[in-house]
């Protein structure tokens, strides 16, 4: 018979079989002669001892089965804080993917095309013009994801022509989306009508714009369901 | 029925258990203690803290060593002393789950 080492394998067996001899009570010890005391275990076990008192205690708690026994659940201990400890590792990480995931969610959303008709009057409304803010006048205009045929009822004395209509954030800047549609003035009323393409812009609070080509933008509070 | 088995040699002759799943424990069980009677006081030492459940990197560091030569040496002894142990007993099977040709 050959002097083959010990695979992995075979280690692990008589690693386990010598465990089960001192679990299973091999070396009873009953006035516990020797032993370290709780303390001591605890420490090796949370591997808090020094090393000249772990080679001191190891052979005592291999040949000892109370204290093996008492060690035993120390381990046991250990080992669920340190599983406590991943469950809350990845409960954070899972918290924060979500975080994150919501976010991504809220700016990349999903492209809507459904045709909605929304009637924009803005008559009898507070505009809010250049620097003047973005406080909502009375009561934000209501548009809905997707493609929005508009109808718009400009303010009163507003006369025909073409007009450019945009959406904005609220914190202004480039408009994201924008177009031009030509207003008509019948029975007393200017309006015009006017696709505006809200399919990719998420749910939430912008600005709508409405202005004469080279002159101020006039802005109204809307809110995208 | 249960039966007093005092070793290796005893456990060789008990057939009926020899085929159960009982017998690999009871003589792994039986070759590790008599090991522990051959073994340096080093190995010992190895096998003391990795009873304990220390890893390989953990018991080298105690004993001032790398844990690919801590293991290798533990490894070697326990090997060279388990043909050892077997050679007296005999053919048969062999702790650790093979069977000797």
């Amino acid at each position: 018979m050959s002097e083959q080492p010990l695979t992995k394998q075979q280690e692990i067996r008589l690693i386990g079989a010598y465990q089960r001899l001192v679990l299973g009570g091999e070396f009873p010890n009953p006035n516990r002669a020797g032993c370290p005391g709780s303390e001591i275990l605890r420490a090796m076990a949370f591997r808090k001892l020094d090393e000249e008192q772990v080679l001191d205690w190891a052979e005592h708690l291999g040949t000892c089965s109370p204290c093996f026994r008492e060690y035993t659940e120390f381990c046991k201990q250990v080992e669920w804080r340190r599983n406590a400890a991943y469950i809350g590792v990845a409960a954070a990480v899972l918290v924060v993917l979500s975080f994150a995931w919501w976010g991504w969610r809220s700016r990349h959303s999903a492209v809507i095309t459904a045709h909605s008709h929304v009637v924009a009057d803005l008559r009898n409304r507070l505009t809010l013009r250049g620097e003047q803010g973005t406080g909502p006048g009375t009561g934000p205009l209501v548009f809905k994801r997707g493609i929005d045929e508009v109808s718009v009822y400009l303010p009163e004395g507003s006369r025909a022509g073409t007009y450019q209509v945009a959406v904005f954030r609220e914190a202004l800047g480039e408009p994201l989306v924008s177009g031009t549609s030509q207003a008509t003035l019948e029975k007393d009323v200017t309006g015009l009508n006017a696709t505006v393409d809200l399919s990719r812009v998420a749910s939430g609070r912008y600005l709508f714009g409405i202005r004469l080509p080279g002159i101020e933008w006039s802005y109204y509070p809307m809110v995208v369901e | 029925m249960i039966q007093f088995v005092g070793s290796l040699q005893d456990v060789d002759n008990l057939h009926g258990i020899r085929a159960s799943k009982f017998a690999p424990t009871v003589e792994d069980e039986m070759l590790v203690k008599e090991l522990l009677q051959y073994m340096s006081q080093r190995t010992r030492q190895s096998f003391y803290l990795r009873t304990n459940g220390y890893s390989w990197k953990e018991t080298a560091r105690f004993l001032k060593t790398t844990a690919n030569s801590a293991q290798v040496l533990f490894n070697k002894e326990i090997g060279k002393l388990r043909s050892r142990i077997l050679k007296v007993k005999g053919p048969g099977r062999r702790p650790g789950g093979e069977v000797n040709e």
